[in-house]
């Protein structure tokens, strides 16, 4: 079966595997179901347990019968009880609500243990699916539902995590391996072109989207960057009961002008029925850098430097026995540490006769494998419902949370030593001083950049607060109407400090510099929504919700910057010790949002669906007249099974067909794009001191309004055998119209950009998903699930003339470039025709071997032995843009995931795996460490010993000496192609006998990214540099590397 | 039906509900409120002035990129090949075609709202002075380096955005009209702000435009219409040599009375401060000359250039200003880094320019001005102009008012018998004075980001001349074929040499522009 199974990893024989899997399952099945024994006897007394399938934990208050009597009985607190019975045939029944009934003749025993699975059915009969819950069996679109897993929610700083793999349809690429670093989310693949790819983040009803959302970058230096954090962290994932994610627009058009992207909806953990619990969670995590990047060490790079020092006409410097005398240093073991994470957390839940309440708190810290890098947070949750009256209910969510955060300075615009610390490891010559050559002391040889200066004298540290709160009220007027109020609050404040002391190159060329930027954020929002319940004739249901929403945001941001410190002692916080200062800015914004909107749920007789959804939304970002906008959909399902004819088919329990078409908008484009406003400048008054300037900001585009996005979708639901194996396959096609484009006009105009809407961009492919139970007795259960989706992306229009680009005729544009360092280019082309942000540049034949008077030249020199070999596209004897074509794509082919579970009484093996197929990354990094063109730099192994020599001819790397080619060339593009075991996960319930202390403990152990299959040269193919920058896509530029870890914990229910 | 009812009536409450979703805006102005009164006109107006000094202009592009390109400087920087194999996707050319435009769309808002404002005539003409100047002023870099353009005279609108290039002679004529108009509206000098122009300021920029437009023409009208301007910008009186020379490059003279037009520097300019310290003093070690961090080190002279002035006057106090040679002390003080005419082959082996001192020079900003035009050029011009149209005595009179300024070293006025060098030219004939008077341009200016059009402007076999005098001078070229190399041996072919008159106009336009197709590209791009 496992066998079986695990071939499921490799797509292309997805389908007939997960067909195979079946027909086994089937078979399996087959044999073990239940044989029952017969007797006679008088009046027993029969004990026993029961207890819960998914956790085994007992259950109370189940009420156990004697069938065809009135007899029964509860079991108690402990789930345990005892009845008295006629005699052998007596059927026991096992009931409690939202569990499967069991019934079990009693035969000869005496004890009889049951587990109580839970029912599917009763289970998944709510979904939430926006401003509402629906029955499952109503919806028509496609909805997937991710469970959350504590032991692996508390392993992850941020929720957006928990989604890689997990849901087919939902493409996660992380920007960076650093704690709290952001990732890029994209449902269905990138439908527009603003860069903010996010889905609409919803928690308990309340909209948070902010997940891009962060402090400005204070540096007016263009070459620094900071890394994005991730916006949410402060939602901690161990609070996460479900995620639903909407994606096609039938789903999705309840949220009009903002589901375009599609919409995550998350609910946090209530209180449940029965007595309180107390759980306390605890783990450790260790983990440490998962791949390293194999330099020279020490004893090479003398190798490497003497022939260097030969190229340049040089006395060797360790030639002879001089070499056994150098001493060494491996940056990895000084920059990287085995990281100890640590979590602590401890919730409450229960419910009192009309109060639920979940609480919880904790403390976690998650280091990172650099030194000096990790964030800690700290965070509370209280959610409470109160039925005040049969009618009027009460809900109350809140969170609060505080975090720090200690960032590397990995990715920016330079990207060298002396900019990146993360390349400064890598980069770092390994020699540190001399026993017989020099006298220089160690540590005046270490002083210069190096890993060691960025250790010690710099900073990057954001702190954030963070609260998130909601009041709902519901209140029932009649069988007909209900009325709902929710007013949720987000406020957040965030501040970013950095500091670059003497020894870096930034703080060297200012005197020392430190960086100040804060962000405070309050968004409020209301929604009045009526839910009606008409009655209709007999087997015709029809439900429906409208209502009014109104949501209003603040964000207020400042920075500036301090120079010239006469001591950098006290680091950022010794802001005020600069003697230079940045004037400080201000920039406040705000955006509201008022909709109408409406939702009706129609079906006859359980067979036939139909939903339509309309909102009505009317956005700050767009000029009067252009303000609002209707959005709507209109579904419809067919549930085959219910038929009569279908009744007499038992291996298929469920069969829908869902229809669906809607349109749904984007309006994530920077506020006040409609107006003509000014920002502020400086210029010098001839005494020195400045005078402040305005220049216009844009040009001002009235015309603006939403990208459209519309969007088909075929879904079929499948359950066959009882509900135990359930498919869900949706095909969609998905088209964004009116693009908003921060569009790139002449910069004739004075403007670089101009946003308006233009444009279209076609998103195609299917999701599959299968969950399956395989195999479940008393004693063992195993159980897969396996998702697998694939999606092609398409500029369609763009509205750009056709021109000669490279060796190709386009309608295009081109991206922002990949750094200001040696690959002064940008990576990515916007071609109609293909898809979004193909890669762009020169192709290579290999390394020249001969010297050749009919090889072209390239940047005004003839390419000699040693140089790579560019094609000559258009064979006019000159390398240059006119060569260029494309080299890759960065949208992936397919995504997959899978996973399965195994449970043996107590014990319980979770395994999960995810990949990506067929997306190709530029890995900028070659750029650096490929090339054997700086002597003082240290390369890869490779660069160094596969260069071409002159006694020594290669095609793979070429000469020592050679100087880097300052355009992107296929050398840098990579199969970005990755499968890899996410987690791994064994835990052991332990339910003591004596339970004055506590019910039960888990103890679990856990592996996170424990094994990588992928061809890719960089630390991690799950990058993405510059996550949230739509115009450089894919690109691995000094990203912080990815970990692994094993965690080890415990959750102890009291 | 219920439920469109409902909608219907929610479109007719919302319409009375625009103000919820009113764009309340609060950190800046619109249009409106900025040029409301004298003080927002005024912002405005500094604005236009502040896109001067980014690191896209001034900071850190346009020096580096008319250095690379004019054939008498080397430098490491990798931005722009020294070898004019730049495409039009090179990123300095791209970053400095849009920095400018930046400004031409800065001066035409403001000359659109100023316009229309209700302030005071007289700052609002002045206003309107210093606008047509700066439009003027970029029209006349743009011309320069890439031949017509695209004439936009008012603010961008998403109509307008696509736009063909004008002739050459059409942007000329539209310079000349701006020219027109701040002679009318800019003020006597007595009326200006220190460090703005005022009416003779475009006086002498209009006498340089003419000198440009008569190109290497003897019989070009225009010489005799630089002259005019030229005179009036004399006659005013409003303008005067700075003594002695040194004193021009000490800080506390910045925006002396011979300075025409500057760009104010300060440190406390931060981040996008322009600074000529940064560019030419040299780098990595950098120089105790700035004490507090690290310059660029990227425009360093070539050989054939110092020894050229050297030579033609050895004396001259003029090269003791002007060049860093020999050595320098690193910034830390602790060694000593030779440099030409000392160290003679590799990395070292150039002069530095000197005039951009400023110890308290921070990284990125320092207290230097840039010097757009000043005084000494007007007399130079004037010196030129009338050699061509056969005027000898005037001619040589401009030509020596300068020399003796260059020569009084104590600054008295006073011709000293020790001061001789450089002497007073006498009877040379017209071309020898023609020779000799674009080589007094690079003695007086060097290091002030004129040479680019200085080699350009009296076409392409003057600019030749100059590629084919370093060509020449360069025995101790090393490794010709590296890029990041030290010398290099220019390409003087036809082909580069009809290419590089001008600079592409940047892919980013091309792509964007659908009035500007292939075929009205620069040509050899």
């Amino acid at each position: 079966m496992i066998k079986n199974l695990s071939l499921l990893c490799l797509p292309f024989h997805f389908l007939k595997k997960a067909l195979l899997s079946i027909i086994m399952v089937l078979f399996f099945l087959s044999n073990s179901s239940a044989n029952t024994t017969k007797g006679i006897a008088d009046d027993i007394l029969v004990t026993g347990k029961v207890i819960d399938q998914e956790n085994n934990q007992p259950l109370s208050k189940v009420n156990v019968t004697i069938k065809g009597t009135a007899k029964g009985f509860t079991t108690n607190s402990n789930g345990e009880f005892s009845i008295s019975v006629p005699n052998k045939k007596a059927i026991l029944v096992f009931s409690y609500i939202g569990y499967l009934s069991e019934e079990i003749p009693v035969g000869n025993r005496t004890e009889i243990n049951v587990t109580l699975i839970k029912d599917a059915k009763a289970m998944e009969e709510v979904v939430v699916v926006g401003y509402g819950e629906l029955r499952k069996k109503d919806l028509t679109g496609s909805v997937a539902s991710v469970k959350v897993d504590d032991k692996i929610a508390s392993q992850s700083a941020s929720m957006d995590r928990l989604l890689q793999g997990r849901a087919a349809g939902v493409d996660v690429v992380s920007g960076s391996g650093a704690p709290g670093a952001a990732l890029n989310v994209r449902i269905r693949g990138i439908g527009t072109l603003t860069g903010n790819t996010e889905p609409l983040y919803v928690v308990d009803g309340i909209i948070m989207n902010t997940a891009s959302q962060e402090v400005r970058q204070a540096s007016t230096n263009g070459n620094y960057s900071q890394e994005n954090q991730n916006g949410l962290t402060a939602l901690n994932p161990q609070d996460i009961e479900s995620i639903e994610i909407l994606k096609d627009a039938s789903a999705t058009a309840i949220y009009g002008s903002r589901g375009a992207n599609g919409v995550v909806l998350i609910t946090t953990k209530k209180g449940k029925e029965g007595k309180t619990t107390i759980n306390f969670r605890s783990s450790i995590d260790v983990s440490q850098v998962s791949k390293r990047i194999e330099v020279l060490d020490g004893r090479e790079f003398a190798l490497y430097d003497n022939e260097f020092a030969v190229f340049q006409n040089q006395v060797p410097l360790y030639a002879g026995t001089k070499i056994d005398s150098i001493k060494t240093i491996d940056w990895y073991d000084y920059s990287f540490r085995s990281a100890v994470s640590q979590n602590y957390r401890l919730s409450l839940s229960g419910k009192t006769q009309k109060t639920s309440f979940y609480m919880a708190g904790g403390f976690s810290d998650f280091q990172g494998v650099i030194k000096n890098t990790g964030l800690k947070r700290g965070d509370f949750r209280i959610n409470l419902i109160n039925e005040i009256s049969p009618k009027l209910k009460v809900t109350s969510n809140t969170s609060l949370i505080y975090q720090i955060n200690n960032w590397a300075q990995g990715t920016d615009r330079l990207g060298q030593g002396n900019s990146s610390m993360i390349r400064s490891i890598l980069r770092k010559s390994p020699l540190i001083g001399l026993d017989t050559l020099s006298d220089i002391a160690e540590d005046e040889f270490l002083s210069g950049e190096s890993p060691k200066t960025w250790f010690e004298e710099f900073v990057d540290k954001s702190t954030e607060f963070r609260m998130l709160s909601s009041l709902t009220f519901d209140y029932k007027f009649s069988k007909l109407f209900a009325y709902r109020m929710v007013l949720g609050a987000d406020f957040r404040t965030k501040k970013r400090s950095q500091f670059f002391g003497k020894g870096l190159w930034m703080g060297m060329t200012t005197n020392g510099r430190a960086t100040y930027s804060d962000l405070n954020y309050t968004s409020a929002e209301m929604q009045n929504l009526l839910l009606i319940t008409p009655k209709l004739a007999k087997k015709h249901n029809l439900s429906g919700t409208v209502g009014v929403t109104y949501d209003n945001n603040l964000t207020s941001q400042t920075s500036t910057v301090s120079e010239n410190f006469f001591t950098p002692a006290l680091g950022i916080d010794g802001f005020s010790l600069g003697q230079n200062y940045y004037p400080l800015t201000l920039g406040k914004s705000q955006v509201a949002v008022l909709s109408a909107l409406s939702r009706a749920v129609y079906n006859y007789n359980n067979r036939y669906f139909l939903t339509a959804t309309g909102r009505y939304d009317g956005s700050s970002r767009f000029a009067p007249g252009n303000k609002f906008g209707f959005f709507s959909s209109f579904a419809a399902a067919w549930k085959i099974s219910n038929e009569k004819f279908f009744s007499s088919i038992n291996a298929i329990s469920d069969l829908k067909l869902r229809l669906g078409w809607g349109q749904t908008g984007v309006q994530s484009i920077a506020p006040y794009q409609t107006r003509g406003l000014y920002n502020a400048n400086t210029y010098p008054l001839p005494g020195g001191s400045l005078s402040n300037g305005q220049i216009p900001a844009r040009i001002a585009n009235e015309d603006l309004t939403w990208e459209t996005s519309e969007q088909a979708n075929i879904g079929l639901d499948l359950a066959v055998l009882k509900n135990r194996v359930k498919f869900n396959l949706d095909f969609y096609n998905k088209k964004s119209v009116d693009l908003l484009q921060n569009f790139r006009i002449a910069p004739s105009n004075g403007f670089l950009s101009l946003a308006r809407n233009f444009g279209t961009i076609e998103n195609k492919g299917f999701d599959l998903m299968v969950d399956g139970v395989v195999l479940e007795n008393k004693s063992f259960k195993v159980s897969v699930g396996a998702n697998f989706s694939i999606n092609r992306n398409k500029l369609l229009d763009l509205g750009l003339p056709i021109s000669a680009t490279g060796i190709e005729k386009l309608s295009s544009y081109f991206g922002s470039n990949i750094s200001t360092s040696n690959i002064n280019v940008p990576a990515n082309i916007f071609a109609q025709g293909y898809p979004v942000g193909m890669f762009w540049g020169l192709k290579t034949n290999g390394i020249v071997q001969r010297a050749d008077q009919n090889l072209p030249t390239y940047k005004g020199a003839r390419l000699q032995p040693g140089d790579i070999k560019f094609v000559d596209q258009n064979k006019d004897g000159i390398i240059n843009d006119a060569d260029k074509t494309f080299l890759g794509d960065p949208n992936p082919a397919y995504n997959y995931g899978f996973n399965t579970s195994v449970s043996y009484k107590n014990i319980k093996l979770d395994v999960f795996f995810t990949g990506v197929g067929a997306r190709d990354i530029v890995n900028a990094n070659w750029q650096f460490d490929g090339y054997a063109s700086n002597r003082n730099a240290n390369i890869r192994k490779e660069a160094y010993y596969q260069a071409w020599r002159p006694t020594a001819e290669s095609n793979t790397f070429p000469r020592i000496g050679v100087s880097i080619p300052s355009d992107l060339s296929d050398r840098f593009i990579e199969d970005g192609s990755y499968l890899r075991l996410s987690n791994l996960n064994l835990s052991y319930l332990l339910t003591p006998k004596n339970k004055r202390v506590f019910s039960n403990i888990e103890f679990f152990v856990s592996g996170r990214n424990l094994l990588l299959f992928t061809d890719y040269k960089g630390f991690d193919p799950d990058v993405n540099s510059n996550t949230f920058n739509g115009s450089l896509i894919g690109v691995d530029f000094n990203s912080y590397p990815n970990s692994k870890s094993v965690n080890f914990g415990l959750s102890a229910n009291f | 039906m219920k439920k469109i009812a409902y909608i219907l009536s929610m479109a007719v409450v919302f319409s009375s509900c625009e103000k919820l979703v009113e764009e309340k805006v609060y950190t800046s102005l619109d249009a409106e409120k900025l040029y409301e009164n004298v003080a927002g006109c005024e912002a405005a107006l500094t604005g236009v002035y502040g896109e001067l000094t980014k690191h896209q202009y001034y900071g850190t592009v346009f020096p580096q990129m008319a250095q690379n390109l004019c054939g008498i400087y080397t430098t490491e920087g990798t931005q722009i090949d020294n070898k004019f194999s730049n495409g039009s996707g090179t990123l300095f050319i791209n970053w400095h075609w849009e920095a400018i435009w930046q400004v031409v769309a800065r001066t035409n808002d403001v000359i659109f709202n100023v316009n229309k404002s209700q302030i005071t005539e007289t700052v609002k003409n002045r206003i309107l002075g210093e606008a047509y100047f700066i439009r003027a002023k970029s029209y006349f870099d743009l011309v320069r380096l890439w031949g017509g353009v695209p004439l936009r005279l008012e603010p961008s609108k998403a109509s307008t955005i696509h736009m063909a290039r004008s002739s050459a002679n059409e942007v000329y004529g539209q310079i000349v009209k701006d020219l027109n108009e701040a002679k009318k509206f800019l003020p006597e000098p007595a009326g200006a702000p220190l460090g703005r122009p005022h009416k003779y300021a475009a006086y002498a920029l209009a006498q340089k435009v003419y000198l440009t437009m008569a190109g290497n023409d003897p019989s070009s009208p225009n010489w005799q219409k630089s002259i005019d301007d030229g005179l009036a910008v004399v006659n005013s009186m409003a303008y005067s040599l700075v003594r002695p020379y040194a004193r021009l490059w000490q800080l506390p003279n910045k925006n002396s009375k011979e300075g025409i037009f500057e760009i104010q520097g300060s440190v406390v300019n931060t981040g996008d401060g322009a600074s000529l310290t940064r560019f030419f003093l040299p780098g990595f070690p950098g120089s105790n000359l700035t004490p507090l961090a690290d310059t660029w080190g990227r425009g360093k002279v070539n050989k054939e250039v110092y020894d050229g002035h050297m030579k033609e006057y050895p004396n001259d106090p003029r090269i003791d200003i002007t060049y860093l040679d020999s050595s320098y002390r690193n910034r830390m003080n602790t060694t000593t880094v030779s440099i030409y005419p000392v160290a003679k082959t590799g990395r070292n082996s150039f002069t530095f320019i000197k005039k951009y001192v400023d110890p308290a020079y921070t990284g990125t900003s320092s207290n230097t001005n840039i010097i757009y035009m000043r005084y000494a050029e007007v007399l130079l011009m004037l010196a030129e102009a009338y050699n061509e149209i056969g005027n000898p005595t005037q001619a040589h009179a401009y030509v020596n008012l300068l020399l003796a300024r260059a020569r009084d070293l104590n600054g008295n006025n006073v011709n000293e018998p020790s001061e001789v060098s450089p002497a007073n030219w006498m009877g040379m004939n017209q071309t020898v004075f023609r020779d000799r008077i674009m080589k007094e341009y690079r003695y007086e200016l060097l290091g002030e980001l004129d040479e680019y059009f200085q080699v350009r402007r009296r076409g392409q076999a003057y600019f030749k001349s100059i590629l084919d005098a370093h060509n020449a001078y360069a025995p101790t070229i090393l490794n010709v074929s590296n890029t990041n190399g030290f010398d290099y041996i220019v390409p003087t072919d036809p082909t580069t040499m009809n290419k590089i008159m001008l600079l592409p106009i940047p892919l980013t336009e091309m792509a964007a522009n659908n009035l500007i197709k292939q075929t009205d590209q620069n040509p050899g791009y």
